[in-house]
């Protein structure tokens, strides 16, 4: 028997976890295909079922900090003149307690200026016009995610990437969306769990009821247990003495 | 929801009336006994095209005799031009009529020849013996036309006639065993008979116009515009009368009335009557054979009404792409025994003329039921073709369920089940039309063909219907049930399901259910 050594994380995506929910319910059998993309019509009621129970789940898990936000890393350039950057579009938070971007041409970190844009204007009132190398940046305070630079970067400072680690969005909401997950167990049990929460929802049965189910019960632990960095300690049998 | 199976037909009542096995609209599709799949008509295929010239290119009318050594000689009529026509392309003029006309003819097996008339009236009585199409000798001074032919007691029996004067009323009878002996001074009873196998008249007793004529078992039943039903009673010449049979409804129209083989059926206004249950129960409801179809009939004058004997089909050319057709063996059952035909094609199933008769063609010998179009085309019913109408035009298949209502519908939704034999590749479309918020939803179903590596024969393949092999038989997984599933976007107190099947294709829907 070949084994095969899982290198990265998991390649079920979240098309996958939906068809795996549906065969899983007896809703793709026979002569059924697995869908290929969210607006199928042929089992679009379940189609948009499945896609809610994944989607309620891993917000479950990321509520309790079963799974983190994915680390990621993320680039801004500055052009000249440029005073405030937008984040990438999957951003949730800066990684880490003390969040820089970092310019590795000078190995230069910019930090954030402590007590972010309001401290600023009250130390520094010319803060937006002053020019040349950033040295600070601060949250932008707008409905979307940016940061802006102090010093605004003039044409000797433009066109410099800066780099910034954080945590990236695992909400699913494209069929090719992968699933957050280590490996390929953890998504499969994982939609084995969802699975379960699949029929409640499908039989209009008290979800309230799920949590004292036992499979949907089962299924979680032992998606805990796979997630678990060091190895579970096994028992066989009693334990005596 | 229960399981949604297919052997009732349309059923235009109220909704409280229809049963999950029927529906409330639909064309298209079969219905014949033991058979509770969804399952398309066969189309139909044209056989020939009359010579076309400058002028009407209308098919008017059919003729077949047949001899009694079993030789067929058919006669196709295009525009005023009669032919005889060899079932294929060769079309040779016979005859050609001074007048529009529509022949229609009855076969006298005795001389080896079919008596033709015209039901427009506007042509003399003809005789086609194989070889040519002459007048025929009555023995009448005065040129014999009449509407309606039938053998019966062994005379010719000619309706609605005219002979020097335009009798609508009239029948005439031939001469015992001599349809070339007829005589419009002696009438039925008190005239002057010296064997009673002479020829006669009689007329009918209200003195309207006769508008259809057929045997009813052993009876000669005849209707009369705006009338009565009659029928003939008596042995000969002394003693034949015509006596009212039924009084409480005639035939409408020139070729709706209509044998069927144990019933006649005719059409009144708005109504498809059955004889048989009339004779019985008098004029009740349970008379009335369109029922279920009240909405369809309704407004119709006319039609041309045609049996098929072999496939147990009544079908009722109204025209305005509508065949209305009677699937007999359904009567009984409790559901709806009807289907519409509907086409694509050009034709329309708009007719001048149709017949059941023997395939023309030499060394056929299938019965199958010709119609005609204004082109000079002729085309028959219950094609074996594999490409559709006219073997170019896809059918479209259509049925809409009656309002199926259910707790779970209106909780959950509804989803489901489509069970179904491999076919061929066709495309289920299922809409949802759900009640109370009134959104309609579409779950398209592709139904699959056999496995890509089954070189064994089925319908589209080398072999097909009436062949050695036959409908959905021959591949390796040819009676195995597969399923597919749907669930559409969608709640409410319940719904109408649509399904609807446009190909050239055949299929075979098993059942609908509403488990997963």
């Amino acid at each position: 028997m070949a084994i095969i050594l899982q290198t990265e994380g998991p390649t079920l995506n979240f098309l996958g976890s939906v068809n795996r929910i549906l065969r899983i319910n007896n809703i793709i059998k026979g002569d059924d295909d697995e869908i290929i993309n969210f607006s199928e019509n042929q089992h679009a009621a379940k189609i948009e079922l499945a896609q809610i129970v994944i989607q309620d789940e891993i917000n479950g898990l990321l509520a309790d900090r079963i799974i983190p936000y994915e680390k990621t890393t993320g680039s801004l350039t500055t052009s000249d003149g440029v005073r405030t950057y937008t984040l990438a579009s999957d951003f949730v938070r800066f990684f880490g307690k003390k969040p820089y971007f970092y310019y590795s041409e000078d190995n230069q970190q910019v930090f954030e200026y402590e007590g972010g844009e309001d401290a600023l204007r009250l130390s520094i009132p010319n803060y937006k016009d002053q020019t040349g190398n950033p040295i600070n940046w601060y949250p932008d305070l707008t409905t979307t995610k940016k940061i802006g630079l102090y010093q605004t970067p003039n044409t000797e400072h433009a066109n410099r990437v800066y780099t910034y680690d954080y945590e990236k969005n695992v909400s699913l909401l494209v069929e090719e969306d992968i699933m957050p997950f280590h490996s390929e167990n953890e998504a499969q049990i994982f939609a084995a769990m969802a699975a379960r929460r699949f029929r409640y929802m499908e039989e209009n049965t008290d979800i309230v009821q799920l949590d004292n189910d036992p499979i949907w019960n089962g299924n979680r632990s032992t998606l805990f247990n796979l997630m678990r960095f060091s190895n579970k300690k096994t028992r066989w049998g009693v334990k005596h003495g | 929801m229960a399981d949604i199976t297919f052997e009732g037909g349309i059923n235009q009542q109220d909704s409280t009336l229809v049963a999950p096995q029927e529906c409330v609209d639909g064309y298209n599709f079969e219905i014949q006994n033991s058979n509770t799949h969804l399952q398309p008509r066969l189309p139909f295929e044209k056989q020939a095209t009359a010579p076309i010239v400058s002028g009407s290119n209308d098919i008017n009318g059919f003729v077949q005799l047949i001899t009694a050594s079993n030789v067929k000689h058919t006669l196709a009529q295009c525009g005023q031009r009669i032919y005889d026509w060899n079932g294929s392309t060769t079309f040779t003029l016979k005859d050609t009529l001074i007048s529009d006309g529509r022949i229609r003819g009855v076969n006298w097996v005795l001389g080896d020849y079919a008596v033709v008339v015209d039901l427009l009236k506007n042509n003399v009585v003809k005789k086609w013996d194989g070889t040519s199409v002459t007048t025929l000798t009555t023995g009448l001074v005065n040129p014999l036309k009449a509407k309606y032919a039938i053998v019966h007691l062994s005379r010719v029996w000619l309706f609605n006639v005219e002979s020097g004067t335009d009798t609508p009323h009239l029948i005439l009878a031939s001469a015992f065993e001599n349809p070339e002996s007829y005589d419009t001074s002696e009438r039925a009873v008190s005239g002057t008979f010296a064997t009673g196998l002479e020829a006669f008249y009689i007329t009918v007793p209200n003195l309207k116009p006769i508008n259809g004529v057929a045997l009813f078992f052993d009876t000669l039943v005849i209707s009369t515009i705006d009338g009565v039903l009659y029928k003939l009673i008596g042995s000969d010449a002394d003693d034949f009368q015509i006596v009212p049979y039924y009084t409480g409804s005639a035939a409408i129209g020139t070729e709706t009335l209509s044998n069927i083989g144990n019933d006649v059926v005719y059409l009144r206004e708005g109504v498809i009557e059955s004889l048989r249950v009339t004779d019985t129960s008098g004029d009740v409801a349970t008379n009335d054979l369109s029922r279920w179809v009240r909405q369809i009939i309704n407004g119709t004058i006319d039609c041309i009404t045609i049996y098929d004997r072999n496939r147990q089909k009544v079908y009722f050319f109204i025209g305005d792409n509508i065949l209305l057709v009677l699937f007999k063996n359904k009567i009984e059952s409790g559901l709806s025994p009807w289907s519409i035909y509907k086409t694509n094609h050009t034709s329309s199933f708009q007719t001048n003329a149709a017949i059941y008769i023997k395939n023309p063609a030499s060394g056929l010998n299938e019965y199958y039921t010709y119609f005609g179009d204004d082109s000079g085309n002729i085309y028959h019913m219950d094609s074996t073709s594999i490409n559709g109408d006219n073997s170019d035009t896809d059918i479209q298949v259509f049925r809409r369920s009656r309002y199926l209502e259910s707790e779970q519908i209106e909780q959950q939704g509804i989803s489901g089940r489509i069970y179904y034999k491999r076919v061929a590749d066709v495309d289920l479309s299922m809409q949802f039309e759900f009640g109370d918020d009134y959104s309609t939803t579409t779950s398209l179903i592709p139904l699959k063909g056999p496995p890509l590596d089954d070189d064994a024969s089925y319908w589209g393949g080398n072999s097909y219907w009436g062949g050695e092999f036959y409908w959905n038989s021959g591949f390796e997984f040819s009676s195995i049930m597969t399923t597919r599933g749907y669930s559409p976007v969608g709640k409410g107190t319940g719904i109408h399901m649509l399904l609807t099947l446009n190909t050239r294709q055949t299929f075979d829907v098993v059942k609908i259910t509403d488990e997963p």
